[in-house]
């Protein structure tokens, strides 16, 4: 089969022209906010709409974790299908929160942190602190850690630590981070997705699939235990969960950037620390294509295409695919061993999570135990991967452009100061302190993590409102989509806090 | 036609089996048992997958698009699963035994076909193009 992809990727990754060639004199540029203009260059031709190969694999791995493996079948087994209509809510407001955050990476080769700066600074170190905040904490390595220990008996600490230092070797031997990555990941998700597919079709049934699709259908469906102070703040994290949660949807932008996406294509990519050396100099701002050639908005509208796609079979079609899938191995448990809803129920994660492993297991066999937690495993690898990559590339990339004297370093020597910071942070607190972050502070955490959503909504609005060129700025329907994101985060949140005095669960 | 063609599919499709088959040896389960998934399963994928692959390649079906994949194994995948129900019935208990509800379970694998589908089509992809890439490496090589 071809690669459509590849064709484009090798077009676009010798680009027109680079930062360090000179520019002409009077060159025309795009004005944005109160940082510099961007210079108006050639947006390179678009690959083929129909791909599989690109950035997406990145918000799939982020996306597709504990949300999609425990925390929608566990509302299923409590309120039944019926309650997953605000998972395809939150699934498809996240694919339209995508497609926008696209826009404005392709359309200027920026991150959308660089976007918020441009609109007004401190939105954009707010970011960056509650990154620091909330994404520190190692804590996401323990469901992972914790399934791959019941399967091979090593304790979970030690492969913790073991895998942190791996992957910052890794980030750091690595030519192009993102090119070791993307193949990474996408044989990972790849076998995610088959084998979830083999799993739900030997243990499923037709009746389980249809009552779990039917289910997404019962718009305004909410049973009176729902909203109570205990299930209310857990149904509330739970679509926050549901695909990207927190600042992930953000640090997509910097992904498709490196992957030379629209004009992403004329900003160097982040190496390995042991490259560091051959990086190419960072431009001190994005760039914008001249959005009065129709030859260049042709070629705008053949991007839009593209990430649309990624938007709707990649990112959607698999984050629906895994979570209906295990709803349905989760509905074929409950049904062979009825305990597995007192178990979900009562525990707290590891404890539910060792629960649905054994339900599976008394349904359908060991193997169905073990798959379960093979697959726990493998979305905590693909988590961690993603994370600690994102995390230092957001941070690397605000720090670069806004921290004065940053530009002494070059990005690639930043990205692996940070990457290489959370790490030792990260086994020091493995070791001797609290994974999820000190329990005083884990609800503000909860609270920041989602509030980050809302706000990033509101930041989508202003900025590509703002900032772009009005042929290529979104439409009203899709404005008032991401506006209703806002409200839909923000007043969840606000409404949980206020109503039971608990931020999320 | 060159026979290459057929290898990515076939080994996504016996990797299946092998995911399969795998996990089933390593909680225990006698080495016959776990030996019979991994082939039950694994060889109808390994050889639709082989097949879709020759297909492409002669130009029967079109390159680059997800619709016809995803209606080859719509197809397929059904097939298969209901090979590998026959033949595990058949080498454990000595009958052929056909799924209770035979529509509805091919109803089912239709389904989830879909979503095998788009993870087949993900891993061909990587392994086709290393493929191609190990061969334009090795042929510029040769022709030094």
């Amino acid at each position: 089969m071809d690669d459509p992809n590849l064709v484009a990727r090798t077009d676009v990754s010798a680009p027109p022209q680079r930062e360090s060639q000179k520019e002409p004199q009077g060159e025309r540029v795009w004005p944005a906010g109160r940082l510099e203009a961007m210079p108006i260059r050639k947006l390179p031709d678009a690959p083929p709409s129909i791909h599989l190969l690109g950035p997406t694999v990145f918000l799939v791995a982020l996306g597709v974790g504990m949300g999609e493996a425990y925390m929608w079948p566990r509302l299923v087994l409590l309120f039944g299908p019926d309650i997953r209509w605000l998972f395809l809510i939150g699934v498809t407001l996240q694919a339209v929160v995508m497609l926008e955050m696209a826009r404005y990476a392709m359309a200027t080769g920026e991150s959308i942190f660089f976007g918020a700066a441009r609109v007004f600074k401190p939105i954009m170190w707010f970011f960056f602190i509650v990154a620091m905040a909330v994404y520190i904490w190692p804590g996401h390595l323990s469901a992972g850690a914790a399934a791959l220990e019941r399967i091979t008996g090593i304790p979970w600490t030690v492969s913790a630590c073991v895998g942190l230092i791996l992957v910052g070797v890794l980030f750091s031997l690595a030519k192009v981070i993102y090119n070791l990555l993307e193949n990474l990941l996408s044989i990972l998700i790849g076998l995610l997705v088959v084998s979830t597919a083999i799993v739900a079709a030997m243990v499923g049934t037709w009746q389980d699939l249809v009552s779990t699709v039917t289910g997404m259908f019962q718009f305004g469906y909410l049973p009176a235990d729902a909203l109570s102070a205990t299930w209310f703040p857990v149904i509330v994290g739970s679509i926050a969960f549901a695909g990207p949660s927190g600042m992930q949807q953000m640090w997509y932008t910097l992904h498709l950037r490196d992957s030379g996406a629209g004009m992403g294509a004329h900003i160097p990519k982040v190496r390995g620390l042991r490259h560091a050396g051959k990086e190419e100099q960072m431009p001190s701002r994005g760039f914008m294509f001249d959005t009065s050639d129709p030859a260049e908005m042709a070629k705008w509208k053949g991007w839009r295409r593209w990430v649309t796609f990624d938007a709707l079979l990649l990112f959607w079609g698999i984050t629906m695919l895994v979570t209906v899938s295990f709803t349905v191995l989760a509905q074929a448990a409950n049904r062979e061993s009825p305990n597995v809803k007192a178990l979900i129920e009562a525990g707290e994660r590891e404890a539910a999570l060792n629960g649905m492993s054994d339900a599976f297991a008394s349904a359908g066999g060991p193997v169905l135990g073990a798959v379960f937690l093979g697959f726990i495993a493998l979305i905590g690898l693909n988590a961690t991967l993603g994370l600690f990559d994102s995390f230092s590339r957001g941070q690397a990339d605000m720090a670069y452009h806004f921290v004065p004297g940053a530009k002494r370093f070059r990005m690639s020597h930043l990205y692996a100061g940070f990457l290489w910071g959370v790490i030792t942070f990260g086994i020091i607190i493995l070791l001797w302190g609290p994974a999820d972050g000190p329990g005083a502070i884990l609800d503000v955490l909860a609270f920041l993590s989602t509030f980050a959503m809302g706000a990033y909504c509101v930041v989508l609005l202003l900025v590509n409102n703002r900032m772009l060129p009005k042929p290529i700025r979104p439409k009203l329907v899709t404005n008032i989509i991401i506006g209703l994101g806002a409200v839909f985060y923000l007043g969840m949140l606000f409404y949980s806090l206020v109503r039971f005095g608990v931020v999320v669960d | 036609m060159e026979i290459r063609e057929a290898i990515p599919g076939a080994v996504v499709g016996l990797a299946a089996g092998v995911v399969a088959g795998g996990l089933a040896a390593l909680v225990g389960q006698p080495l016959s048992w776990a030996l019979v998934t991994m082939l039950a399963l694994g060889v109808p994928l390994a050889l639709l997958g082989g097949g879709l692959g020759v297909l492409i390649a002669s130009g029967r079906l079109p390159r680059g698009r997800f619709a016809p994949v995803a209606l080859f194994w719509l197809a397929g995948f059904p097939l298969a699963r209901l090979v590998h129900e026959i033949s595990v019935s058949l080498v454990l208990t000595g009958q052929v035994r056909l799924p209770s509800d035979l529509a509805g379970f091919l109803a089912y694998q239709g389904l989830v076909s879909m979503g095998w589908a788009i993870g087949f089509l993900w891993l061909h992809e990587r392994i086709a193009l290393r493929m191609r890439t190990a061969g334009a490496t090795s042929g510029a090589a040769t022709s030094r």
